[in-house]
């Protein structure tokens, strides 16, 4: 940060005393410029990266998961990963449900048993019916039901 | 500010920062007669560290697999903020790297600098020059591009010339009869990996020599 006095202008020795503050007050604005100028370039550097890091607007977005009926047989179940969840579609008496299936217990994912006709978590044993009531097991929480609309002949969850 | 000055002041007593400063950086002279010619070793290292930030990013986005490797550069380029910058500036920033690499080495060969007692400075700068090469090499195919998979077949063809071994070291290099998944998973490895760390050590070793020497003094 020291920089070499500036030499005095030549022929005008007596005035060099008169001169010093002058020459602080130039030194403090030559190194607030320097500061200055180094903070845009360490900006312009930082700018791109932090951007960079934002995430991505198309990653926020939520989606639309849309299961055609024609997909659906009766007393079947079908699994979708649908935005980091699975999705469980229930087909029975001519009406779908959607499930997390999620078990309510600890989180594993319950398995359709068509001829029980009952979710059975492979973790603990929990078991639940066709409504996502328990059954048994160490659960006391239905299994979540998903909102669904249809439309066009297809389910859509949004 | 003086909350910086007590934390540098804080290291200083400590660790005696400011001699080692003054002696490396703020008060160490230049010989007088070293032009700008000498500035390229120290450019292809700035290029060396904008890669290896520029990199890191990237491989925020990047997968290792056919399927998706082109999908996750274009993600890149169109959907992440700055993105193109940084993939542009990765992507020619290779070719910085090399071309300052070569004026690097044009220079110390015009000026004889690798003269005793410096012959060892040119030897790992020639190894480092292989390295940067072979980072350019495997970055390429890195994208999954015709141009990259074109340009990563014709480069490991060009082991077959070696006599006895040719066509094992061209399968070596392709990971299999073919460019396939194997392929990108083995340059992928290379490139973010590898290379970099051997990369690191013998610049560590060119830079080691090159203070226990000095630099070479012009006339």
């Amino acid at each position: 940060m020291n920089r070499a006095p500036q030499p005095t202008q030549p022929g005008a020795p007596e005035e060099a005393a008169a001169t010093a503050p002058d020459d602080a007050g130039r030194r403090c604005f030559l190194h607030a410029c320097m500061g200055g100028m180094s903070l845009v370039s360490a900006g312009t550097v930082a700018y791109p990266i932090v951007s960079f890091m934002r995430l991505p607007s198309t990653l926020a977005e939520s989606q639309v998961l849309r299961i055609p009926l024609a997909s659906l047989s009766e007393d079947q179940a079908l699994y979708h990963d649908h935005m980091g969840q699975s999705l469980v579609v229930l087909y029975t008496n001519k009406t779908p449900k959607v499930f997390d299936a999620a078990c309510t217990h600890l989180g594993c994912i319950v398995a359709w048993d068509g001829v029980q006709r009952t979710f059975r978590c492979p973790c603990h044993g929990a078991i639940f019916d066709d409504e996502g009531k328990p059954v048994s097991g160490p659960v006391s929480r239905p299994l979540v039901r998903v909102g669904f609309e249809i439309a066009n002949n297809e389910i859509v969850v949004s | 500010m003086l909350v910086l000055r007590k934390i540098y002041d804080f290291f200083d007593s400590r660790y005696h920062v400011t001699p080692a400063l003054e002696v490396n950086v703020t008060k160490k002279l230049v010989p007088r007669t070293l032009g700008w010619a000498g500035c390229f070793g120290g450019l292809a290292l700035f290029t060396f560290l904008t890669q290896v930030f520029t990199g890191a990013l990237l491989l925020m986005f990047y997968k290792p697999d056919p399927a998706r490797a082109w999908d996750s550069v274009m993600f890149v380029k169109s959907n992440v903020s700055m993105g193109w910058l940084v993939q542009r500036i990765h992507a020619v920033g290779a070719n910085v790297m090399i071309l300052l690499v070569l004026l690097h080495m044009a220079r110390v060969a015009y000026y004889r600098i690798f003269k005793p007692p410096r012959e060892l400075h040119w030897v790992s700068g020639v190894v480092l020059f292989f390295l940067t090469t072979a980072l350019a090499f495997t970055g390429y195919l890195l994208p999954w591009t015709q141009l990259s998979f074109w340009g990563a077949k014709i480069g490991t063809e060009i082991p077959r010339a070696v006599p006895g071994f040719g066509p094992m070291l061209v399968e070596w290099a392709r990971r299999g009869k073919t460019l396939g998944p194997e392929t990108l998973g083995f340059f992928f490895s290379l490139h973010v990996w590898v290379l970099p760390a051997i990369i690191s050590g013998f610049m560590a070793m060119h830079f080691v020599m090159i203070r226990r020497t000095g630099i070479s003094k012009p006339l």
